[in-house]
């Protein structure tokens, strides 16, 4: 089943345009990777999809499950299933890092018609959630990113993405400033969050990732549009012969 | 204290006022206090007659109840024994009102402090206060002892029986011995939709090694409360101060607040949290001496501004010749949740050695947009998703706050407080 359609896609953010007719189809059980230099419109397009309002779609569809979502704000796009792994994701003092993850929960429960969870029983699941990116149960008395180290904020993102189980994660470099490491746990969560009902977008700018999970697809952007797709093998390919030879 | 010592230190308090006069808004620090509404009220001052009649319920609010708090419940400024309750206190600390008259012994203690070095007055209002204060507290602990009970001064302004606005003078002495310790709450909250006007001095000294942790509540009323506050702080080598000022209603406060690092080694951590609506105004005016080097002091002050509402932070850091090793930090940050509310924001250094580390910071702005996106992305609804950053700017200066009791009620006070002022803000737009 196509989860994720998009067609010719044409984003601007302050009369600059970024995406200039990308498309891609996302099937439920899909890998796929988004490689490409700076300033391609990878990260203009994760955003894109969870909804940023800084960012005007001016042509093109974007379908979630057959349904457009282009209008939808952005915590709509969340309780649909859409998450967004962010490349720098935000520091929110005074916030406290599990008492936010329940609200998001809850609210997603909610949204689904189930029960919600109580502090008590979200401490169990938050629990069972950081041993995904071996978290210290500590990380959940303290506020949200404030004062985490780099890759502390991108394993509390895969956290996140475990808390919410969304059918589809875009990952926004969820693997640069990682040491190897670090690296391995992040890749390894993802792995583990994999499953034949979700998607799994991946944006990265290196072969490294793409190690630990791979890929069934991966596609070169460039110029705000994919100008190559194939399968794992590309990345390989690219890592060799680098973008510039690819994308001619 | 006699009756002539007193008198000798009004007299002098008196000289003081008639040099100073009312300040004017051509002084730096009164710049944005528009006092016209003080000056052309007549105030009048409450009598101590038969103690105004008040339902335990409208206490309740403010009250400590998980743990037992040594309470001081003042009435218009008056103390009121029906409602304070003193309990056993440890050998030598002396906590009373000031209405009544001390035996000799305590007297004698009481004169060594009161209006003395922290007392001397740099503004009329403070003058004004050793002139006129009727009534007020005295806490004195002496070397050693570790008051493990909270002191809470709890005033409490009622309707005057004749409807008048109303101004009374609270006077707050506080004396820790060496290594004493102890934790004092100031709550002042009214039951009255009158004007009214607090005028408070609180003097506090802190021999070697002494902890004194101090919380000033406020609870000003919709439209109605005026509070001129002046504190200071006088610390002896290795002390620690932590103060907490929480602000909330009233129509115009103004708190002045100094300590005076008198001795090496000691520490001052200021912490403050306004949340204004309406057309409430705010002014904060810290300084912090370093006479003496090696000394630690921490100001983190936020203020939460809807409507027409104003804040003022103005800071001074001033460190003395040969106050080496003087290390300080100034940061204030503003929240902006109407296009109409204001944030001034003015933190000072004036430092007269070398060898120190000082630095401030300031913002003011409305919620980050990158902050509320990333909630939402994560299932929250808009309003949630701002209630949850606005709490969280509290939450940070809240939770500084070491006593649990005072900091869980707080908490949820300004909860509720804030998601209140966040439904009128969405009713505007």
């Amino acid at each position: 089943m196509t989860m994720l359609s998009i067609k010719d896609l044409h984003v601007e953010i302050g009369g600059k345009k970024i995406l200039k007719g990308f498309g891609l189809e996302v099937k439920a059980g899909e890998v796929h990777a988004i490689m490409g230099p700076n300033g391609s419109g990878k990260s203009t397009l994760a955003k894109v999809l969870a909804g940023d309002s800084h960012y005007e779609v001016t042509q093109g569809q974007m379908l979630f499950e057959g349904k457009e979502i282009g209008s939808l704000e952005p915590e709509t796009r969340a309780l649909w299933g859409i998450f967004l792994a962010f490349q720098y994701p935000v520091e929110i003092p005074g916030v406290n890092n599990a008492s936010f993850l329940r609200m998001a929960y809850n609210a997603k429960r909610k949204f689904l018609g189930k029960p919600e969870a109580d502090p008590m029983e979200f401490d169990e699941i938050l629990k069972e959630k950081l041993k995904v990116v071996k978290m210290s149960p500590d990380f959940s008395v303290r506020s949200v990113n404030h004062g985490f180290s780099g890759g502390e904020k991108k394993r509390n993102e895969i956290v996140q993405m475990a808390v919410l189980q969304p059918k589809l994660a875009i990952l926004d470099e969820t693997d640069s400033g990682l040491d190897i490491d670090a690296l391995k746990i992040v890749a390894h969560g993802i792995s583990q969050l994999k499953t034949p009902e979700n998607a799994i977008v991946l944006i990265t700018h290196y072969q490294r990732l793409l190690d630990y999970v791979t890929p069934d697809f991966v596609h070169v952007m460039a110029d705000g549009k994919i100008v190559r797709s194939g399968k794992a093998a590309l990345a390989l390919e690219l890592e060799k012969k680098g973008y510039e030879a690819i994308s001619r | 204290m006699t009756a002539g010592t007193l008198d000798q230190k009004r007299s002098a308090a008196k000289t003081r006022f008639e040099t100073l006069g009312y300040p004017t808004r051509k002084s730096e620090s009164w710049k944005y206090v528009d006092l016209e509404p003080i000056t052309k009220t007549f105030f009048k001052e409450p009598v101590r007659t038969a103690e105004p009649q008040i339902e335990a319920c409208a206490l309740a609010p403010y009250l400590f109840a998980e743990r037992e708090e040594i309470r001081l419940v003042f009435l218009n400024g008056f103390y009121s024994k029906k409602w304070s309750s003193l309990q056993e206190l440890p050998r030598g600390v002396v906590i009373k009102d000031l209405g009544t008259q001390s035996p000799g012994n305590e007297a004698g203690l009481l004169a060594k402090y009161l209006a003395t070095e922290a007392g001397a007055e740099t503004n009329a209002f403070a003058a004004l206060n050793t002139l006129h204060f009727n009534d007020g507290a005295f806490c004195f602990v002496p070397d050693g002892v570790v008051l493990q009970k909270p002191v809470h001064f709890l005033f409490i302004t009622t309707q005057d029986p004749d409807k008048e606005p109303m101004v009374y003078y609270p006077r707050v002495v506080m004396a820790l011995g060496a290594n004493a310790q102890a934790h004092a709450v100031m709550t002042h909250a009214t039951l009255s939709g009158k004007p009214y006007f607090v005028d408070a001095v609180i003097e506090a000294y802190l021999a070697e090694g002494a902890r004194l942790d101090f919380a000033w509540l406020q609870h000003g009323g919709s439209d109605s409360g005026y509070f001129l506050s002046s504190e200071k702080y006088k610390l002896q080598k290795d002390t620690a101060l932590q103060i907490h000022h929480f602000t909330e209603g009233g129509l115009l406060t103004r708190s002045e607040i100094e300590v005076e690092f008198a001795g090496e080694g000691s520490t001052a951590e200021l912490n403050g949290l306004s949340v204004l609506e309406g057309r409430s105004r705010s002014h904060d005016h810290l300084t912090v001496r370093h006479t003496k080097g090696h000394g630690t002091s921490r100001q983190f002050y936020k203020n939460i501004l809807s409507g027409t509402s104003v804040a003022e932070f103005d800071s001074l850091v001033h460190v003395a010749p040969g106050a080496a090793k003087s290390d300080s930090r100034q940061l204030n940050r503003n929240l902006i949740l109407s296009p109409g509310a204001v944030g001034h924001s003015r933190p000072r250094l004036e430092i007269h050695t070398d060898d120190v580390s000082c630095a401030h910071g300031a913002t003011t702005g409305p919620m980050e947009e990158s902050e509320l996106f990333y909630l939402r992305s994560r299932g929250l609804s808009l309003g949630v998703a701002k209630e949850l950053l606005v709490y969280g700017f509290a939450e940070e200066i809240l939770a500084t706050i070491q006593e649990a009791s005072i900091r869980e009620r707080l908490e949820s006070f300004v909860r509720s407080k804030l998601t209140q002022i966040l439904g009128q803000e969405r009713e505007k737009c």
